[in-house]
């Protein structure tokens, strides 16, 4: 803990051996963080270089008292990653108070192998991704979630629904083949 | 706490797990080429659209600007000019200076070759050479000039001593004691 305070001091030194350090520390958890919203290891690989780019440069802005580092870092490779999304492709604004939600019988998820449906995941249109991901991992509430995107909160869970409906309908069909 | 199916409870313990790709140094490099170029990594992220808009918003400003002056300019150009071709003939041709002191041959064969100096003479009525002037000359410094060179020579010309000549005279086709003169010295010349 104290090495990783003396690492942020150096950062804020513009220390380049200290920079490199610290990116290495949090490599594994930032890449995870990527990977999420990525439609592949260069697109993942994109979204850590500009973040980590982005840290370096305002890590003078992070304040302890505010919150952990991690969760500093974990919401500019969020941002960066919705940047990315966004720059590819729009959110469409559809407003939806009560959306369906489709489930999936968890037997159902057990038998295909979770690296497929990580593949159907990335398949998703990029802004139904992104909630999905934001929804299910993140934990984000859908007016987080709008506030992150720039959409209402109806697109959202319009968005998610659509997820569901989508991720049905292709592990139903990984699942008869 | 968002209320997830059980497939997306597994899916998120899942995705914790994620294999990860071996690329820190390739990425290290990038972020280090960055760093040192000095590259801001993406100021667009905090607002892109607005600052897009803004750039749409400045070209199309800029262009708008660029296209209207153009437009003004042909104006002005095609005005000035329009000003500028009529009033220099009037002045030349219709100046009391220059009918006056032409001789009555040289006088007849420049009504030949420029017709527009015998509209004065042909129609005397003022409303049409009120109307010429005004579509010549649209700036108010040309035209009292204007009026004042066309008026002197209708009332300074004598009438003509026999009308049917005078008019005959005008379409160029009558003859002259001085075209017999001519006609009479070719005829000399190459006999």
């Amino acid at each position: 803990m104290v090495e990783f305070h003396s690492l942020i001091q150096g950062c804020l030194a513009n220390d380049r051996k200290a920079q490199e350090q610290l990116y290495r520390e949090l490599y594994s958890f930032a890449m995870r963080i990527a990977l999420r919203y990525a439609r592949d290891e260069s697109d993942a690989a994109e979204i850590m270089s500009h973040a980590f780019l982005k840290i370096f440069r305002s890590i003078h802005a992070f304040d302890p008292s505010k919150g952990s580092f991690h969760s500093w870092l974990k919401k500019i490779l969020i941002n960066e990653a919705l940047d990315q999304i966004k720059r590819r492709t729009k959110f469409n604004t559809i407003d939806l108070e009560g959306a369906e939600e489709p489930g999936i019988e968890n037997t159902v998820t057990e038998k295909i192998d979770m690296a497929a449906i990580m593949e159907l995941i990335r398949q998703l249109p990029p802004a139904t991704h992104s909630v999905f991901i934001l929804y299910v991992t993140e934990g984000y509430s859908h007016k987080e979630i709008a506030e992150l995107c720039g959409i209402s909160e109806g697109t959202s869970k319009w968005h998610l629904s659509e997820a569901r409906r989508i991720l049905k309908q292709q592990i139903s069909n990984l699942n008869r083949h | 706490m968002n209320q997830l199916t059980p497939y997306e409870q597994l899916l998120a313990q899942e995705m914790e797990q994620l294999p990860l790709p071996s690329r820190v140094d390739s990425i290290w490099t990038d972020i280090q080429v960055n760093l040192d170029a000095g590259n801001i990594p993406s100021p667009r992220s905090h607002q892109p659209r607005l600052r897009r808009v803004g750039i749409h918003w400045r070209i199309l400003v800029i262009t708008a600007a660029i296209i209207g002056a153009i437009v003004l300019f042909k104006h002005q150009q095609k005005s000035s000019t329009k000003g500028k071709i009529p009033v220099t003939p009037q002045e030349q041709k219709l100046s009391p200076d220059s009918i006056q002191k032409k001789e009555p041959g040289q006088e007849h064969k420049e009504q030949r070759a420029k017709p527009s100096l015998r509209v004065p003479f042909k129609h005397d009525s003022f409303p049409m050479i009120k109307q010429d002037s005004s579509f010549i000359s649209p700036s108010p410094v040309v035209l009292p000039p204007a009026e004042n060179k066309i008026n002197p020579p209708l009332i300074s010309f004598p009438p003509p001593k026999d009308s049917s000549k005078t008019t005959k005279k005008g379409r160029g086709v009558n003859l002259d004691d001085s075209d017999y003169k001519i006609i009479s010295h070719r005829k000399d010349s190459g006999g």
